[in-house]
């Protein structure tokens, strides 16, 4: 039937509230094709959300990227009556602003508007279930447009959390959305409109692009689909009235299927390495990233889906909240991080929690975040804040659920989760847990679900950003870079410093790191005179100290002292040996340490130094202070 | 051929057509359902004036068992003490530290609200402040007095924002993006006529001189029973009365008889930093070449301005149309008034070139503001907020006090002209421009360009 008939029945016909006494139904109306309506009651809004099973788990080698770009055709590619852009610009002009996300198993566009722009948003869904063909350069041209629009792209995952998950669930090389953004972006390249004002021709699209466009439209046509309508139950659509918009949906066979192992899921704890290093574009040296994967937690403890969920929404309740169990300990006063970030993952199930450490290390932050969470899976949390989080999260459920956004993200998300029973039945009992668990049974769950074996510390290496963003000062950084103002403004006598080579061998410096500190330093010039100060008070005492004792006759010295008057059988002789040393040496016994400590600073007595302390050290001690720090 | 014969065919024909359309044909043939007509805005919500003077506005709430009260005041930056900018936000976090009546020291407000079921969350943007309580009804008077707590007796306890202080300044230096707010701020203030950025976080010499005094001072001047509105959902003014009936207002403090608040100067009064002789005033801040861009700013009308919601629609309409992408443009409030911002970071020879593409295109008799779309957009923005308990209460706290219009009509033409002639009003721009000094030499060519320091002087009391 032509759609225009459809939509005159619908627009025409009186809106029909639900028959069935649960808020919640489901149909499927073609193969491949399920729409679920859930009314809401008093709601001024309606959320029409298509979701299409084509997510990043689908993709792989030589695929990675398609699902943004399945994305950007789904938003603004053409359709069978509407050019391409057109889509969101119509809903516009009805009220309805358009929003995507990108997930695991699917791809999602949601309108929300007025109540009485729903049959525009049922009109533009069905719309988008018949995409027309889309060539590659066009393609590229509208993800450009999806990256580029604040208000409609899925904000990316902020870049621990994109790790974390990639380690957890899939390939490291790029399992996540903005990396699946930014690969179909780099696809796109160079494909974009020519710059105006320049006569160059446009580029040919480049052969992945090319393949990329193919399977986006070859996919897109055929992924199964479920479309979620949320709406005051004076507006939701009856079933008649879904099946004239839907209805005529050609089949979807069910388009490209998950590459993600499934042994995975099975045996992951065989194949997850336990830290991992990662990689990303901005500065994450302060990121602590630690993460649970809860894979399978349920069925070892034998306890409901849905009490499960409870559990997992009280803890986070319990994490994330500024009276909860981390904030204080971590955060309040001097603490050792200055952000938290909890997030649980639905699907697969996942506890990541992100802190940002403050001063010098974040191993100190890592370390005071396991020793926080420790107390959940050894005595149980506070009973008074867990009874207080029960509440919170039991109040968050019910807040999400009486709005129409709200109702068609939890029954996404149920979905994609495989919720058992009928929706309705499982957001019952799960609210019913959430009043009913108390902290033994969260005790219990932790005792696994926060093992040290689910345990992964996810390190981030930054990469992309400029160097001398890199540098850290912190005060072993400042104590070295004060060493190396000494050594460049009072070398021994009669030495010239090869600066490559000292920053090399002593330091472990590039040449380019070196300027990166300095220029890092130079931005505060309170700390560079202080630096500047702190360096001529030490050059005077070297210059002192040489005046002295002259280098060549340093190693005796020390070999004296710690050689000869250090083999002396008890305190007393070792003293009157060393007394005698250091009046033939005709030298202060107060200067002997100051001396040596600016000799090992010399890169060529500092061997000969070590050596005697190699040879004649008691062993119970340590020839130099050992380092402090981790 | 008969005439019924020939009626047949010509009905077969039109059938065939209408289900089998050709390829050009069908690509218009079904239209869009017509979007819905526009319904006026809904009245403000039924009000209580407490005998302290304490507004409470009645919504009804979303489920029976909970209830939510928001406790908001006017205060934005136009109401911080020059050399103290920001200092609205380290308040309200300073107030959360503790109260003096918080049972244990590690007991302090957010763990309180937690352990009776309840949730506690800040509020701030540049016309607003204050906090949300929510929870459920049995836990109703403890947390209620723990609202009470928060307006009539934090402690700030001094170690405690020393640390806030310093966390805050850790937090500054190790994130690069802070130019593009420090730029923000002094376009924004800059185009009120203010000689001083007028942002929401605190700078660097805001955070290097806090101390308790000065937040207890600015807590004590603006958290005032009789500047309060209360938002309720699910309470009735006679248990918020009760609740609140120890919060009097403070005497006036010391030192406030005159507030550290450096007068601006009129329009046109006196030659401003680096004004041009059109009119337009240029600043440069230093900044990472990484963090370049360009601000545009000037005056618009406030929140509460009757032309406000055609600017709004302007805007809405031009990101539904071109997707958002761009340049990026926002309406600042700042209490009553407002800053209409564009930002770009594309500072290729000819610099603001994007800018003024940007201008002209909202200029045009058949550009923007042609219809009711911005309208429309407006009217769904605010239905979706109100799925946002918070931004629903700040919504009609707003409303209440003067600062937000929900005009839902399409805007009339005399508004239009209006709001498009504000917009291209070249005197009335202000131009920031963040980076090294090539960009401060580029935006020379308008007129002087006076760099932009970062610290303001101290006011003198």
């Amino acid at each position: 039937m032509p759609l225009f008939i459809a939509l005159s029945l619908l627009v025409g016909h009186a809106p029909s509230a639900m028959a069935s006494p649960e808020p919640t139904s489901e149909r499927e109306l073609a193969r491949g094709l399920t729409v679920v309506t859930s009314a809401v009651a008093g709601a001024q809004t309606v959320a029409v959300t298509l979701e299409l099973a084509l997510g990043l788990d689908a993709e792989g080698e030589g695929s990675w990227g398609m699902t943004a770009l399945a994305l950007a055709a789904l938003r603004d590619g053409p359709t069978q009556h509407l050019r391409a852009g057109e889509a969101v610009a119509l809903g516009a002009r009805a009220g309805l602003i358009t929003r995507t996300a990108l997930h695991r198993d699917r791809v999602a566009i949601t309108l929300i508007g007025p109540a009485d722009a729903l049959p525009t948003a049922l009109w533009l869904t069905a719309e988008r279930l018949a995409p027309a063909p889309l060539g590659a350069r066009r393609l590229a041209r509208l993800h450009d447009a999806l990256l580029a629009s604040p208000d409609h792209a899925p904000s990316p995952p902020p870049p621990p959390l994109q790790h974390t998950l990639a380690n957890l669930f899939g390939p490291l090389a790029g399992h996540s959305a903005w990396a699946s953004h930014q690969r179909a972006r780099a696809a796109s390249r160079g494909l974009g409109s020519p710059t105006p004002g320049v006569d160059a021709p446009p580029r040919e699209p480049d052969r992945d692009l090319t393949a990329l466009a193919a399977m986006v439209a070859d996919a897109l046509p055929r992924a199964s689909a479920r479309v979620v309508i949320a709406a005051s139950p004076a507006h939701l659509p009856a079933g008649d009235d879904l099946e004239r918009v839907f209805g005529a949906s050609p089949p979807r066979d069910g388009g490209p299927p998950a590459r993600r192992d499934p042994s995975l899921d099975a045996d992951w704890q065989a194949i997850r390495p336990a830290r991992v290093a990662a990689r990303h574009d901005v500065d994450s040296r302060r990121l602590v990233a630690v993460a649970w994967d809860h894979r399978g937690v349920a069925r070892k403890l034998g306890i409901p889906a849905a009490r499960e969920e409870a559990l997992r929404r009280v803890l986070a309740v319990l994490l994330v909240d500024r009276g909860g169990v981390l904030y204080s300990p971590l955060v309040e006063g001097y603490g050792v991080a200055r952000g938290i970030e909890v997030h649980i993952e639905p699907a697969p199930p996942a506890l990541i929690v992100i802190a940002t450490a403050r001063g010098r290390s974040p191993v100190a932050a890592r370390q005071r975040l396991l020793e926080a969470l420790a107390p959940l899976a050894e005595r149980g949390p506070p009973e008074s804040a867990f009874l207080g989080a029960r509440e919170v999260a039991h109040a968050e459920l019910e807040a999400r659920w009486a709005t129409t956004e709200g109702r068609a993200d939890l029954i996404s998300a149920w979905h994609s989760a495989d919720a058992p029973g009928p929706i309705d039945t499982y957001r019952r009992d799960l609210a019913e847990a959430l009043l009913d668990v108390r902290p033994r049974d969260l005790l219990a769950w932790a005792s696994h679900g926060l093992s040290p074996e689910r345990q992964v510390v996810v390190e981030l290496t930054p990469t992309g950003v400029p160097e001398q963003e890199r540098v850290a000062l912190d005060a072993d950084t400042l104590t070295d870079y004060l060493r190396l103002l000494v050594d460049l403004r009072c070398p021994a006598p009669g030495r010239t410093v090869d600066l490559v080579a000292l920053l090399d061998r002593k330091y472990g410096l590039t040449p380019e790191r070196y300027v990166a500190l300095t220029r890092v330093i130079a931005r505060e010039p309170e700390r560079m005179r202080e630096l500047n100060h702190e360096a001529e008070q030490r050059c005077l005492e070297y210059r002192r100290l040489r005046e002295l004792v002259p280098a060549a006759r340093v190693v005796d010295l020390h070999r004296a002292i710690t050689c000869d008057a250090g083999r002396a059988g008890d305190e007393a002789r070792r003293e009157r040996a060393r007394d005698a040393v250091f009046r033939a040496y005709d030298l202060d016994p107060s200067v002997y340490r100051p001396l040596i400590a600016m000799a090992r600073e010399d890169l060529d007595l500092a061997p000969a130094l070590e050596a005697i302390d190699a040879e004649c050290a008691p062993p119970h001690t340590s020839p130099r202070p050992a380092p402090s720090g981790p | 051929m008969t005439r019924a014969t020939t009626r047949t065919t010509w009905a077969a024909l039109a059938l065939l057509l209408a289900g089998c359309p050709s390829p050009s044909a069908s690509r218009r043939s079904v239209p869009p359902p017509a979007p819905p007509e526009l319904s006026a805005a809904p009245a403000l919500p039924p009000s209580t004036r407490l005998p302290d003077g304490v507004t409470v506005i009645h919504l009804p709430s979303h489920t029976p068992r909970l209830f939510a009260v928001t406790l908001l005041v006017p205060v934005g930056p136009l109401d911080e003490p020059a050399g103290l900018e920001g200092i609205t936000e380290l308040t309200l976090a300073g107030a959360g530290l503790a109260t003096a009546r918080d049972p244990g020291h590690a007991q302090g407000p957010y763990h309180r609200a937690l352990e009776l079921g309840g949730r506690l969350e800040p509020y701030r943007d540049g016309s607003i402040a204050g906090w949300r309580i929510s929870g459920p009804i049995a836990s109703r008077g403890a947390l209620l007095r723990l609202l009470r707590d928060l307006v009539a007796a934090p402690t700030f306890p001094s170690t405690r924002v020393q640390a806030l202080a310093e966390m805050l300044r850790e937090e500054r230096e190790q994130t690069p993006s802070h130019f593009r707010a420090r730029g923000l701020a002094w376009a924004v203030g800059l185009a009120l006529d203010r000689d001083r950025p007028l942002g929401l976080d605190a700078p660097d010499h805001t955070l290097a001189r806090l101390n308790r005094e000065d937040l207890a001072r600015h807590h004590r001047r603006v958290f005032r029973p009789e500047r309060a509105v209360a938002v309720s959902e699910g309470v009735p003014a006679d248990v918020i009365a009760q609740a609140l009936r120890d919060w009097r207002p403070p005497p006036p403090y010391p030192r406030e008889a005159a507030p550290c608040v450096r007068p601006h100067s009129p329009p046109n009064a006196r030659p401003r930093p680096g004004q041009a002789e059109l009119g337009v005033i240029q600043g440069w801040l230093a900044a990472p070449d990484r963090e370049a861009g360009l601000f545009v700013a000037l005056a618009v009308p406030g929140g509460g301005d009757p032309l406000r919601p055609a600017l709004d629609a302007l805007l809405l309409e031009r990101r539904a149309l071109d997707g958002g992408a761009g340049l990026e443009v926002a309406v600042v409030d700042r209490g009553d008034q407002a800053a209409f911002v564009l930002f770009t970071d594309d500072l290729a020879p000819p610099l603001a070139a994007a800018v003024d593409r940007w201008l002209a295109q909202a200029s045009r008799p058949q550009g923007p503001l042609r219809g009711d779309l911005g309208a429309r957009l407006r009217r769904a923005g605010a239905l979706i907020a109100d799925h946002d308990p918070s931004l629903r209460a700040v919504a009609v706290a707003k409303r209440a006090l003067g600062l937000w219009r929900p005009t839902r009509r399409e805007p009339r033409d005399d508004e239009r002209a209006e709001v498009l002639r504000i917009l291209n009003d070249p005197d009335r721009r202000v131009r920031v421009v963040l980076g090294d000094d090539r960009y401060a030499r580029a935006l020379e060519r308008w007129g002087p360009v006076t760099p932009l320091t970062r610290r303001v002087d101290l006011c003198t009391e």
